[in-house]
């Protein structure tokens, strides 16, 4: 049972990195149908942000992450700029080239900045201890950090005019424009909440771990993980399927070593493609 | 209208792909042309990763090299001229190292190379140096199947894992150093040093009554080691050996402390406990942690001495174990080229050099045996209350050892 709980809590830290970065690829999935391999890389910068202010003011972490975060809304405007404005009807080889090329080009702007030596912050190693299994402090932190943004996301989607707009512009974007949604707005404004969402995830890089220029990109085939187990633009599915893909990844590393658990998203994406491809409902429906 | 504007950002996203590429490939730096004249620079090879995960170790080996060649050139090189480093990222990845090297062999203005980091890269792309008959210094390359191929113009600067082991933690265990562990917990990476190091503490432990209760090889660039943490902690091992790279025990030794699980000992075959990053993030495992290493910064060689305060005065830090590599590797060359006549520096007369002399180095008298391996030290240490280094072995009988166990 000890066991158990330990990988339950061993998930915990895992689920709030992949639940973030899902939350800010759902949505740019969801809305615009692009996968944005450049999500991860969001992650970074804000991280590296949130760095540069605890080095600079000597700020707490979750203060400092503010500034991380903030800078999700930058790195939004970016994106809209570069990637989605032009590239939004285009073929999507061209998007994926593109989000692809943003992501080499956020790592070598970093990479020459900041350089390559891995950083990392001194944050508090104590843990809850219940049952004989451990929970770092910050891993729990996390986790509610990620279930908040999750919720809040799903309340700006499903519970303000504002997400009906958002809605409205991924279901037909034209129609949308016809009745009066002002699109260029509502999509600049899904890149800024995409942006901002993946720099959250900047708090659980620098508290679980280092900092290097392509932390972010290796996170990325996880949280595709993620979003193809949830459902394409499932927002509360993300939660659910972070949790999922984290507990199963801890789980095949504790039982069958680590670099089993490195297969297990393979082995779940396959396994959701070929077993229950409504995962996949929402890509299937905005390829058509 | 709309078509242009497409256009022209497909060809804006397609030029920022191009100009990524290039920034990611900036280590590398063209040769330009050596005539090989008496005072045209002597052009010296270098590759190592300066992108991919282990970038940060391959940075460290760089500025090592770069440290030695500056101080080289600073007191006018060799018989007049200048060393000039040829430099190549290989992206830690063993295709891209065999590609940099064939351009290094090809480049006949070079009449060395100093190698990569890591046992994975360095053993193909030093099989394409040999074809090349480019003489090559391998700083980082301590898997025992690099110097097992016959290979002449090969010259290994490291000691081998196994080599490390024997005259550490081994040596410790058959001198009775520390008490004897009943139970040893393994954990290595997916990497040649650190397997062939681990099949041999396996078959010590074995033979001589230590139950190995768990043995994980782990992954690199994994956002946790929790559950190998967690392994480690229900085996209750007394001694966990690690043969692991300094990001990984940087995430797995906090992890271990985090779950409270502090062991008798932690013994890491490498540079973790002397890598200021790892040491201030490993908690309750820091303190008592033994390391066996071919050189560290108290290292008693009046060499060694010399290099850290001049490399203090230049940088104003203490050198890591790859930055000190680096510079070592330089050192060889250097001595090996001082020894040749001005006329004669060419790739076999160098090649020659490596394999005859002995050299004065910061690891001390190296010779190079054979099949390309270099004699040199190996030390035990273990990090005492303060951060400080003591070393365990080899002993000195005016230095009376206090071993302390992790969590005191």
């Amino acid at each position: 049972v000890t066991t158990f709980l330990q990988i339950l809590c061993n998930s915990v830290s895992l689920a709030a990195v992949y639940v973030l970065l899902a939350a800010g690829l759902t949505v740019y999935l969801g809305v615009f149908g692009i996968l944005n391999f450049a999500q991860g890389d969001f992650a970074t910068i804000g991280g590296y942000v949130t760095f540069a202010v605890i080095s600079g003011l000597g700020l707490e972490i979750y203060a400092a992450a503010i500034a991380g975060v903030l800078a999700g809304v930058a790195v939004g405007a970016v994106f809209y700029f570069m990637v989605l404005k032009p590239l939004w009807r285009a073929p999507p080889i061209s998007q994926v080239l593109a989000t692809y090329g943003l992501a080499l080009l956020i790592e070598g702007i970093i990479e020459y900045i900041a350089g390559t030596t891995p950083k990392a912050i001194t944050v508090s190693r104590s843990s809850l201890h219940f049952f004989g299994a451990y929970l770092a402090d910050t891993s729990a932190i996390n986790g509610g950090l990620a279930l908040a943004l999750i919720l809040a996301l799903f309340a700006l989607f499903y519970r303000t005019r504002t997400g009906r707009k958002i809605r409205a512009v991924a279901e037909d974007a034209e129609a949308a424009r016809l009745v009066g949604i002002s699109v260029p707005r509502v999509t600049f404004l899904v890149c800024i909440v995409g942006g901002t969402l993946s720099c959250a995830a900047c708090v659980t890089f620098l508290t679980s771990l280092y900092l290097t220029p392509t932390v972010g990109f290796s996170e990325i085939f996880q949280a595709f993980t993620v979003v193809v187990v949830a459902g394409l633009g499932n927002v509360v599915g993300v939660l659910w399927a972070g949790v999922l893909v984290a507990i199963a990844d801890s789980a095949a590393s504790y039982f069958l070593g680590d670099a089993v658990g490195q297969l297990v998203g393979f082995g779940i994406v396959i396994a959701v493609l070929l077993i229950r491809p409504t995962g996949l409902a929402g890509m299937v429906s905005e390829a058509r | 209208m709309k078509h242009y504007a497409f256009g022209r950002w497909v060809m804006l996203s397609a030029a920022a792909t191009v100009f990524a590429m290039v920034l990611a490939a900036c280590g590398s730096s063209g040769s330009g042309s050596g005539s090989g004249s008496a005072h045209s620079p002597i052009y010296i090879g270098a590759y190592m990763p300066l992108s991919g995960v282990t970038a940060p170790e391959g940075q460290e080996l760089l500025a090592g090299y770069k440290f030695g060649v500056s101080q080289v050139n600073a007191t006018g090189g060799i018989h007049g001229r200048k060393l000039v480093l040829v430099t190549k990222d290989d992206a830690g990845n063993p295709t891209t190292s065999a590609s940099v090297a064939q351009e290094l062999g090809n480049d006949s203005s070079v009449v060395a190379v100093l190698g990569t980091f890591g046992s994975g890269t360095a053993i193909p792309s030093s099989a394409v140096l040999e074809k090349a008959g480019v003489p090559n210094i391998q700083p980082f390359a301590s898997a025992p199947q690099i110097v097992s191929r016959g290979f002449k113009y090969l010259f290994n600067a490291y000691p081998l894992s196994t080599y490390i082991d024997d005259l550490s933690i081994i040596k410790c265990l058959q001198t009775s150093c520390i008490s004897k562990p009943k139970t040893v917990a393994l954990v290595y990476d997916d990497d040649p040093f650190s397997i062939a190091a681990a099949q041999q503490f396996q078959a010590y432990a074995k033979s001589n009554g230590i139950s190995v209760v768990t043995s994980q090889k782990i992954e690199d660039a994994q956002p946790s080691y929790l559950s190998t943490a967690t392994v480690l902690k229900n085996t209750k091992a007394d001694l966990v050996w690690m043969a692991v790279y300094d990001d990984e025990a940087a995430l797995l030794m906090p992890e271990m402390s985090q779950l409270s699980y502090v062991p008798k000992y932690v013994y890491t075959d490498g540079s973790e406990l002397i890598d200021p990053p790892v040491v201030s993030a490993a908690g309750k495992l820091t303190v008592g942690g033994l390391s066996g290493l071919g050189w560290y910064p108290g290292s008693p060689v009046a060499e060694s001495a010399a290099f850290m305060t001049a490399y203090k005065a230049k940088e104003h830090t203490a050198p890591t174990l790859e930055e000190a590599g680096g510079y070592q590797a330089v050192e060889v060359l250097v001595q090996a080229l001082e020894s040749l006549p001005a006329s004669d520096i060419n790739r076999n007369a160098v090649r020659n050099a490596l394999a005859s002399k002995t050299f004065s180095t910061i690891y001390g008298q190296v010779k190079f045996a054979k099949d390309g391996q270099g004699t040199s030290q190996v030390f035990l240490i273990q990090v005492e209350p303060g951060l400080k280094q003591q070393v365990i072995l080899p002993t000195s009988p005016s230095v009376p050892k206090t071993i302390t166990y992790l969590g005191q």
